[in-house]
């Protein structure tokens, strides 16, 4: 009875009760937006940089992480690599060589940065860079790399082979320092550019498959510098990183997530994702005082009718209660409310999404060395879509907590006095 | 002067409601102008760490190089076209660009070069500032080098560590020399921090083989020139030779600092929209607890037009109640932002299109930072009270009166 | 708790030497001033006098919404005045029903809704006090309007859900403040039948607060308050 009469009690200001919801309606489904694009921005972002090397979570060698030299490896990366594929999150795993390496032709030299990976183990899911690789003969990249005796050559970015002035066919010279210390230097073919627009790869970057750079560097068979893991969330990086960590044991290996070896990238998603915490939580408050204001108008209003409610018998606690229900009332229509007004937006920005490459002047916006999307798309993890709707209701109970303690407090001999 | 007494005192009757308006319109007014001096600072950060660190305003390289930055293409007088800037009002230095490799102990990276002519660097670049250990380069130092921090790491190495330069001069035959780190960077920037391997121009010029010419000219315009006539200027100067702003070269971080302007409109447009509902709802109710007051109003002969003045005097007040207590608000913690910034430990490090963002945030403080959110706020603020002021000034008195 | 179950005839409002203070501003109202009353089951009694004679206080704090400055107010025999609120918001549920003169039902209520809410509050099941509400709106005369809300309904129906809602619980004492005084004579007429009825079948005391001439000429007992006392006492034979 209670619900129902708190039910009509709403409704007896229409207009008024129309506009608090709509104000509900607005902060809820704006948070869901906002938090869903950010859930599927930062998801992109964090699935790009895996596949840009390192994946979601890296085994290496414990000393790696501080100073990166080709010493430091992981010479039983073949069996950690099939440990780690036991773990039911992991999908894939990938051996890695990857370094800096410089490259020189007949004319130049430059610096790069090389990634070393098995062409049997790979593919565009696991190496984004594989997606820009161009061959001349137009065939898998991957295969692309060796030629018809089996030799591998390497891929350099598109900018870089130009800076260098070689093409494909052209021979370069890379020079590194190998597990010992000592420079090593091998030429190899240019079998293929990278093309994706972006300055960090078509400049800078070099592919080569793993097992013949094994071999020049001084490597055993299985040997890598990392694993890189590919998991199914990459929500789940820390807590997999953590088990493998305890699996594989040992002070030889560490597992690290992402965002230990890209503390970069993991900062500047805090940053973004504390202020558009910070916005939601203005707009909610802002709302949170709506709501205040209606029903603390309503009680006000309706002080005579509880004075007689209290004359029949209801308690301060009911009458309190009965405001209670109807703010709550007002907060499960107003976030209903908000459901319908989402779908069809959230429904556009999941499935088509929002071209923004207009506002960074058609190239690539780049944090971290990782670009950002250029389409926005929205993707609402559960677990938010909980938590805003949680604190949407929150905040209209907490809204509604003094105006139904004034509700429960008024004076049966005074209010009625007032007829 | 009675209409502004008679909407102050209705403004207060009913007091929680007005305060809680108020309140949530002066909280929505000073979240913007703090943002709003926090985007200013950024924005200013971000150009002053494009301009002063690395790219400058503008810079001059002989013609093709940028295309093929070869160390054979080579500005050929540089120190006629510096005098002639420097006459101009223009702060300049010369820089000599190779590239190649440093080896340290046990790692090895490919390095791009930089020799740095001292005396007039200091005065374009605040580079030599931004160390994270040891010292800059000393023209007494000739084999004292500066690296970036991502190198640092990469090889392995700090202060008074050996490296050995190795690259091709300008002879054909090999160039390889030993040096010493006197001091590692603070992020400047993505290329800088993986690669960058100051040195004094004389050590470059031995390095490298090269006894005259530069490879790129770093100038800064006077304050008082505006970008694009500066390019003009020293375009005019420099004849024959490539002269480039930074915002052409680096267009896509240019236009993404130009529209992070419109960001903060979107930011003005949600806030707001949630203070329009607010104030919407807050004058209804007002209209609608005095519709017989008003109603008598009305039969008494007060006109539309006298009671919507009424109703606007309320809003203007309320308005500029919230203005001044918004921008009180936001005063001191805009002046603490001022002064001493968000201190985002976490963002140390972190490059925006290849440019270090610095991981002090702080705010930026002129006239702008509160006239345009105040302005948004009354804009927001007049459309919200339409309807509730039309509604009061086009009441029916009979129906009002009879209203319960 | 030491009632005595005397036989007739039980007192079932006892006041003495009570005293209600107001303060209103810089002054102090004395509304009652040592006020004595006795008021037995089953009486139909009229409290009269002009307005701020105090006559609403008093009905007031018999009907637990006011607690006397002093004195002692007891209802079946347990002290009104040092209850709780808690234990007076039941008192007021469980034991006295309210008639008040502009009906005030809760608008958004049906009939049927209004007077069932005190059953509600009991805890009373669904569908037995349904039954029993039911019942008791034919009885007053609203039947087949059950559903209807208060606007609904005509003056004097209003007044008849909420005398309605008055008994709904079976109170000791139905305080009725001036329950005539928005009615015409036919309706006056009616819901003053309809509580002489229930007062002569059931029992059920009555307590007016009015000048109505049309409530007195039916009470058969008419105490006259000025002052804030009783200054006169008057027991009517039955017509």
């Amino acid at each position: 009875m209670l619900l129902s009469m708190a039910w009509r009690n709403l409704w007896r200001r229409r207009r008024r009760t129309l506009i608090t919801l709509s104000s509900i309606a607005f902060g809820t489904m704006l948070s869901w937006l906002f938090t869903g694009v950010g859930d599927a921005n930062w998801r992109a972002m964090i699935d790009l940089a895996a596949r840009l090397g390192g994946g979601h979570v890296a085994l290496q060698h414990p000393a790696y992480l501080d100073s990166p030299a080709l010493s430091r490896s992981l010479p039983s990366a073949e069996s950690l690599r099939a440990r780690a594929l036991n773990d039911p999150e992991v999908l894939r795993a990938a051996p890695r060589i990857s370094g800096q390496m410089m490259l020189a032709s007949a004319a130049r030299n430059y610096g790069a940065v090389f990634i070393a990976f098995d062409p049997a183990l790979e593919d565009a899911t696991t190496l984004s860079l594989l997606d820009a690789m161009h061959a001349e003969t137009g065939a898998d990249p991957r295969a692309a790399l060796f030629d018809a005796r089996g030799r591998g050559g390497i891929a350099l970015g598109a900018r870089l082979a130009e800076r260098l002035n070689v093409g494909i066919g052209d021979k370069v010279v890379w020079t590194l320092t190998d597990k010992q210390g000592e420079i090593v230097q091998e030429a190899l073919r240019v079998r293929a550019l990278l093309r994706s627009g972006s300055p960090g790869v078509d400049g800078a970057m070099a592919l080569l498959p793993i097992a013949p750079l094994r071999e020049s560097l001084g490597y055993a068979p299985g040997e890598a510098v990392q694993v890189a893991l590919f998991l199914r969330d990459q929500r789940a990086a820390q807590r997999v990183a953590d088990r493998l960590q305890v699996q594989l044991g040992g002070s030889a290996v560490s597992a690290l997530p992402w965002h230990d070896l890209q503390p970069e990238l993991a900062g500047y998603i805090a940053m973004e994702v504390a202020s558009s915490d910070f916005l939601e939580a203005v707009v909610m408050l802002l709302v949170a005082a709506g709501i205040f204001n209606t029903l603390f108008v309503s009680v006000m209003e309706r002080r005579r009718e509880f004075g007689v409610l209290r004359a029949i018998g209801f308690a301060p606690a009911q009458l309190t209660g009965l405001v209670m229900v109807e703010s709550a009332c007002l907060g499960l229509t107003g976030v209903a409310a908000a459901a319908l007004l989402f779908l069809a937006p959230y429904y556009y920005l999941r499935e088509v999404g929002l071209d923004i490459s207009g506002l960074m002047g058609g190239g690539a916006a780049e944090v971290a060395g990782v670009a950002l999307p250029s389409v926005l798309h929205a993707d609402l993890y559960a677990g938010s879509a909980v938590l805003i709707t949680a604190l949407a209701l929150l905040a209209t109970l907490l809204a509604g907590l003094y105006p139904a303690w004034r509700a429960g407090r008024v004076d049966p001999a005074e209010t009625i006095r007032l007829v | 002067m009675e209409i502004w007494r008679t909407a102050w005192r209705n403004l207060w009757r009913n007091r929680r409601r007005t305060l809680v308006t108020l309140a949530a319109m002066a909280l929505a007014l000073c979240v913007m102008i703090l943002y709003s001096g926090l985007l200013g600072g950024y924005l200013r950060d971000m150009e002053r760490n494009i301009t002063a660190l690395e790219v400058g305003d503008l810079q001059v390289h002989a013609a093709g190089y940028l295309d093929d930055p070869s160390l054979h293409t080579r500005i050929a007088q540089p120190e006629a076209l510096l005098a002639r800037l420097r006459a101009g009002g223009y702060r300049a230095t010369p820089r000599l660009l190779a590239w190649g490799m440093a080896a340290a102990q046990e790692s090895s990276a490919g390095v791009s070069f930089r020799g740095v002519e001292l005396a007039s660097d200091s005065g374009v670049s605040s580079i030599h500032r931004r160390l994270q250990q040891g010292r800059w380069l000393d023209s007494a130092d000739p084999q004292g080098i500066v690296i970036g921090r991502q190198l640092a790491r990469i090889l392995a190495v700090s202060p008074g560590a050996e490296i050995v330069a190795l690259s091709q001069g300008a002879d054909g035959a090999l160039a390889a020399g030993l040096f010493r780190v006197r001091g590692v960077l603070q992020s400047i920037g993505d290329a800088t921090d993986r690669a960058g391997v100051f040195m004094t121009a004389a050590a470059f010029r031995e390095l490298f083989v090269l006894p005259g010419g530069a490879h790129q000219i770093v100038v800064r315009r006077p304050g008082t020139l505006a970008l694009p006539a500066a390019a003009q200027a020293v375009r005019a100067a420099a004849a024959g030779l490539d002269v480039q702003t930074w915002r052409e070269r680096m267009p896509t971080l240019a236009s993404l600092l130009d529209s992070a302007r419109g960001g903060m409109l979107v930011m003005f447009f949600i806030v707001y929209a949630a203070v329009a509902i607010l104030v919407l709802n807050a004058m209804l109710m007002a209209v609608f607890e005095r519709i017989r007051e008003l109603g008598v109003l009305k039969a008494l002969g007060v006109g539309p037009g006298g009671v919507l003045a009424l109703m606007l005097a309320e809003a203007s007040l309320l308005s500029l109640l919230a203005i001044a207590a918004g921008a009180a608000l936001a005063a001191p913690f805009l002046h603490y932002l001022q002064v001493v910034g968000l201190n985002l430990a976490s963002l140390a490090g972190v490059s925006f299109m290849g440019v270090a963002m610095n991981p002090v945030w702080r705010a930026h403080v002129n006239a702008a930072v509160f006239a345009e959110p105040i302005l948004a706020l009354l804009l927001i603020v007049a459309a919200a009270v339409c309807y509730p002021s039309l509604r009061a000034a086009f009441l029916d008195p009979v129906q009002a009166m009879r209203h319960s | 708790m030491e009632k005595q179950q005397t036989p007739q005839p039980e007192s079932i409002v006892e006041i003495e030497a009570v005293t209600r203070v107001y303060r209103q501003g810089a002054h102090e109202v004395h509304a009652l001033r040592g006020l004595n009353l006795q008021i037995a089951r089953g009486e139909f009694t009229a409290i009269c006098g002009p307005s701020g004679s105090g006559k609403t206080t008093l009905l007031n704090v018999i009907g637990a919404l006011d607690r006397p400055s002093s004195g002692s107010v007891r209802l079946e025999g347990r002290e009104l005045g040092n209850m709780s609120q808690r234990e007076r918001s039941a008192m007021r549920r469980d034991r006295i029903g309210f008639v008040f003169q502009s009906y005030n039902l809760v608008p958004v209520l049906s009939a049927c809704e209004n007077t069932e809410m005190v059953l509600a509050l009991q805890g009373v099941p669904r569908a037995e006090r349904r039954a029993q509400v039911l019942r008791l709106l034919g009885e007053v005369g609203l039947g087949g309007m059950e559903q209807r809300r208060p606007d609904e309904l005509s003056g004097g129906q209003q007044q008849r859900v909420a005398f309605a809602r008055a008994i709904a619980a079976q109170p000791a004492v139905v305080l009725a403040d001036e329950p005539t005084a928005n009615l015409d004579s036919e309706n006056a007429a009616r819901l003053l039948d309809l509580m002489e009825r229930l007062n002569r079948e059931r029992g059920l005391t009555f307590l007016f607060a009015t000048h109505d001439p049309r409530v007195m000429a039916r009470a058969r007992r008419i105490v006259r308050v000025e002052d804030g006392r009783v200054a006169q006492d008057e027991l009517r034979p039955v017509a």
